[in-house]
This record gives structure tokens, sequence and C-alpha cells, in this order.
């Protein structure tokens, strides 16, 4: 079995599957830029799901407004407090919108309030050096002024390490595209989805 | 016989003037009879003992007599952060193990060992009347441990399972060819955590390596120099079948066993990983853990380190996937191997002033072995020397022979 496998959690509420070629983009950093043996396709899991046990590193996303079932807390909870790493992306490109404001109840709700997550992080060198901190996009506020909107990622940590990484940048409209297309960029814009899997597979 | 009376009177005197000599004699040898004896009935603390070895040591005769249980004590520091102490008790009878704060545990006689974790004060052990008092005359001092691994679940878990239990921890795990990813002290890796290029590791300040992948490299030579001087190595997982430390490992892999099963829960929760089987053990190799009669795990020594080989691997699946306690059950098992072989530097502490470990046999060390308490009533030091009775006498007799000498006239 293979020592990573992506997986993208689906819940009860919302459009979990509203990045369907995320998984296949960043399994195909994970394989271009480390030696991390990576599963060719990725899976997806519920979040009530005792499944989701299996995979310490899961991806969530969605445009439409959160609400956790009691079974995805509880799951949630126990995942996070055993070690597993949750990256919650926002895919939309607002402001203060219904999926930001409803993830962070829940989010607070099941394992504890976000907060500011260092640029100095050890998330930003964890593979690829990003001096500034997350990397901005360019859909979030259609590429003006996300850096100064959106200056850090947040995160709910157990202990010293993240188990709650969330992110207002809207990664899953940057990196949803198929991975044959990176050809025609000059910076591979996935770069930072190699730091989060080789944050999580180390730390 | 006027004379012979006189002559008897002399033969009086003189008798009783030897008799007074007798006893002023006696009187002196019985100086040097026990002057302090002291009775242990209601135990011995190490305070009384000290203070009477003290008093004998500066020319007294003290003896003692008393039922002082057998009993004796000595508390050693588990080699695992915050693992507490393993205490070691000897007894002829049941004993109960105490703390400050109460009951800790009770032993049957003979003894027996046990395990302590934050225990407040001294450990004291009951016998009857007899305490026996000890805390460890040293301290673990436990170095780093230093994780090489390729990046994935099990390293991370390895990791967080040996923090969480309190070892300080470096890591070397590789994520790309030439890349390692670097965590914990910078004397330890020579560089900041964060990706850095490989380099071979400085071993001077850890106490353990943890081996969990089989490409360890030019890290090789090096492990096998730590181990000889006194390190541990643990060689986990795939790790358990690195060619280059094969020189050093217990035993060989022989086989990859699958799972008995995926799920965590019931009594054997390890059966449900694949095992890296173990055969071909070395000479003087223990071992540890079996899995169906297949060794699991197995140790032994290297030069002045010792060395353990397991199988298990995955094991980051039983924290994750397991039933409650699984994630402690996880940490517990991690320091414990680490803890197995891990080199310890064990500094002396003060335990003069509380400890009583063995009382009996301190006190025969300190005073000697027990006297029978004596029969007679010890001697008023105030009674006089001679009976009264004595010089009255004495002096009536040669009263009347001089008197009788002088009335008839002579000299």
């Amino acid at each position: 079995m293979a020592d990573f496998i992506f997986a993208t959690v689906q819940y009860d509420s919302g459009d979990w599957d509203s990045a369907p070629l995320v998984p296949a983009n960043v399994i195909d950093s994970i394989a271009r830029y480390t030696s991390i043996d990576v599963q060719p396709t990725g899976v997806i899991v519920p979040l009530g799901s005792r499944d989701l046990f299996r995979y310490p590193l899961a991806y969530l996303t969605g445009h439409l407004p959160v609400r956790f079932s009691e079974p995805e807390r509880t799951t949630l909870r126990e995942y996070c407090a055993r070690g597993g790493l949750l990256f919650v992306d926002d895919h939309n490109h607002d402001i203060d919108g219904e999926f930001h404001r409803t993830a962070w109840e829940e989010i607070a709700r099941a394992v504890g309030p976000l907060k500011d997550l260092p640029n100095d992080h050890a998330l930003y060198r964890a593979f690829f050096e990003f001096e500034d901190g997350p990397p901005t996009t360019s859909h979030e506020l259609n590429g003006w002024g996300d850096n100064l909107v959106h200056k850090h990622l947040q995160c709910v940590m157990n202990g010293d390490r993240i188990a709650v990484l969330y992110s207002s940048k809207d990664y899953s409209s940057e990196w949803n595209y198929h991975p044959d297309n990176k050809r025609f960029l000059s910076v591979d814009n996935t770069r930072f989805s190699v730091n989060l899997v080789a944050y999580a597979l180390t730390r | 016989m006027r004379l012979r009376a006189e002559w008897a009177a002399r033969v009086a005197a003189f008798a009783l003037l030897a008799y007074a000599l007798w006893r002023a004699l006696a009187a002196l040898g019985a100086a040097e009879a026990p002057r302090v004896h002291a009775s242990f009935d209601a135990g011995v603390s190490a305070q009384t003992r000290d203070s009477l070895a003290a008093l004998a040591r500066s020319g007294n005769v003290v003896v003692w007599s008393g039922d002082v249980a057998e009993v004796a004590a000595m508390a050693e520091p588990e080699r695992e952060p915050a693992a507490g102490w393993r205490l070691s008790v000897v007894s002829d009878a049941a004993v109960a193990v105490r703390d400050s704060l109460g009951l800790l545990d009770s032993l049957s006689a003979g003894g027996g060992a046990l395990d302590a974790a934050g225990v407040r004060g001294t450990f004291a052990i009951n016998e009857g009347t007899t305490t026996a008092r000890t805390h460890g005359a040293v301290e673990a001092e436990l170095g780093r441990v230093l994780v090489l691994a390729r990046a994935g679940w099990e390293a991370k878990f390895v990791i967080a399972g040996l923090e969480e239990q309190g070892w300080r921890v470096d890591a070397r795990l590789s994520v790309a060819p030439g890349v390692v990813v670097s965590q914990g002290s910078d004397a330890a890796t020579g560089a900041r955590a964060g990706r850095v290029a490989s380099a071979a590791p400085t071993l001077a300040r850890h106490a353990a390596v943890v081996v969990l992948d089989t490409a360890v490299g030019r890290d090789a030579a090096a492990i096998r120099r730590f181990v000889r001087a006194g390190g541990g190595l643990v060689l986990a997982g795939d790790g358990a079948a690195a060619p280059s430390l094969r020189s050093i490992a217990p035993a060989r892999v022989t086989r990859l066993l699958a799972p008995e099963s995926r799920t965590f829960y019931g009594p054997e929760p390890l059966h449900s990983l694949p095992l890296h089987a173990l055969g071909e053990l070395r000479e003087n190799a223990v071992t540890l853990e079996t899995r169906d009669g297949t060794p699991a795990t197995v140790a032994w020594r290297v030069g002045a380190g010792r060395v353990v080989q397991m199988g298990h691997g995955e094991t980051w699946r039983w924290r994750m996937q397991g039933e409650a306690g699984s994630v402690a059950q996880h940490r517990a098992y991690w320091s414990g191997l680490v803890g197995a072989v891990a080199a310890a530097d064990y500094v002396p502490v003060d335990s003069i002033a509380t400890s009583n470990a063995a009382p009996l046999a301190l006190t025969v060390q300190a005073l000697g072995p027990p006297t029978p308490a004596p029969d007679r009533r010890p001697r008023n030091p105030n009674a006089p020397m001679l009976p009264p009775w004595l010089a009255p006498a004495l002096l009536a007799l040669l009263l009347a022979e001089w008197a009788s000498r002088r009335s008839r006239g002579a000299p």
C-alpha cells in the first residue's frame, strides 16, 4: 500500500465535490517533485465514517454553507485528537462568504477556534520555500489584493502540530485543472500543495 | 584467749578490706558493660540509628535488640521520560508500599518489583512495625532520539508518539532524492528545522537512533560506531531489514506476513499490522515478542550498546484506527522500545537524609548484631560502691583490737 493517499472529504451538507481535479493535480505534483510513495488516484471518504482515520491528511472544500452532522463533528474531533490534519479551503472568491462563516463555526464547534498561522511556520519551508507565507492565487478576489485581505492561513493546533488548516485563498480553484496543463505555467502554482503534504507526512 | 580474740579481730579487719577491694574492682569491671541499650520493638528510623552510631563512635558502648523486619528496597529510574521509578523489594513477609500521599501497592512475601510514576516524596515500605524508606539514589538523564526515515505516516506518528511521551526528538526524513526534512535541535542536524540537503548526523547528544527505512545510506557507519560506544538502536518496520545495519541486527527479516485482520479491536491490535517476520537469531539474541510463534521483536547487545529489532509495520494505523486508548498505547509502546535501548547517564542525587532502604542490614552495619536484652535491672549509677555497714564494722574491729591491746599494756 502506498505511503500517501490523497483523501477528499465528503460531508452531508454543501458541495463537497466542487473541485474534482484538485486530487489528480496534487498527486501529480507529489510524484513530480518528491520521492514520496503516492497512490496514483485519490479517494473520497465520508467525514462521519471511521474510514477517515485511514487517511491522516484530508482535504475539504466547497462553495455552500457547511453544517456538520453530530457524527461528523464527533469523527472530526477524534480525528484531530489522534493526529490527523484536515485541510479546509474556501472555494469562493469572496470575503466573509457563506462557506467561510459556516465553516469557521463548525470547525470551532468540532475542534476549536481558528487562529492565524504565522507566515514563518515550518509549513512554508517543508519542501519549497515560501518566505512570505501562503502563496497568493489568481482566483481569490480575481487576483487583486488577496495578499492584503488574506495575509495568513488559519489553523487549530494540536500541541505544536496543525490539526486543522484553513485557507481563504481558494486553492481549490487555483489547483483545479488537469495536470497536463502545468506545462503552460511559468511557475507551478501547485507547489504549495507539496509543502502541505510534506508537512503532514513529517510533522 | 585475749590474744586469740585480737588475732581474730585483725583477720576479720583484713577480710573486710579484701572484700572492699574486690567490690571496688568489680565496680570498675562493671563500668565496661553496655552503657546504652536501644530497643527497636517499634521499628528503627534512620535518624535514630545514625544517632546511636554517632554515640558508639564517640566511645560509648551501644547495643540494640528488637524485632526489625528483614526488608530491603531499591528504586531505580525508568529509562523513559516521565516514566517514574521501578521499585524492587525483598522481604520475608507481605509489605505495603506507600508514598506521602497514600498506598501505592502491596507485594507478597518474598518481594517483587513495581513501576510507579508520579511518586510524591519517598517510597515507604511497611512490614509490621518496620518501615523501609527509599528514593532513587540516581536520576537518569536521557539524551535525544534521532529518527531516520522516509517521509510517511509511520515516521510522523512515531515522532509524535515519542514527543508526546516526553522524548526530545530529532528527525531526518527523506522527501526527495538528496533532500531531507530535518527537525529538532540544530546541534543534532547542523541545520535549522526545515528542508536541508542530506548530511551525516552527529550523534554525540543522542541516547538512541530509530531507523524506519531500509535506505540508511552513509549514516550506517556512524550508527554502528554509536551503538558499539553505548548508544541504542531501534530497527523497526522497513528499517528492520536495513541491509547496511545487518551486521549489528540481532536477527534477519525472513518474510513479510500480511495482517491477520484490518480491525484494531481486540486483545492483539498489533496482529492487524503487517509483520516483517524475524528469524536466524544471533546466539545471544533475546526474543521479546512473538506473533503465532514467529519472533516479532528481538534484542541483543552490541559492544556497549543495545539493539532492538521490531518487525511490525505501519504502527500508525494502530494509533489512528485503534479503539479508545490506542493513542496512549501507541505512545507507550514506542517509548518502551526506545527506553529499552536508550543510553542514560545516571546522576547521583542526595538521599542520605531520608534513606532507610534496608533497616535491619543498615542497623547491623552501624551497631553490630542485635544483643539480647539484659535480665537484671540496670545498676543505679548513684548507688554506693561499698555496702554502708562495711566501714563501721571495720572501724569497730580495729578499735576493739587496739583497745584490747592497750588495756593489757601491749604497744
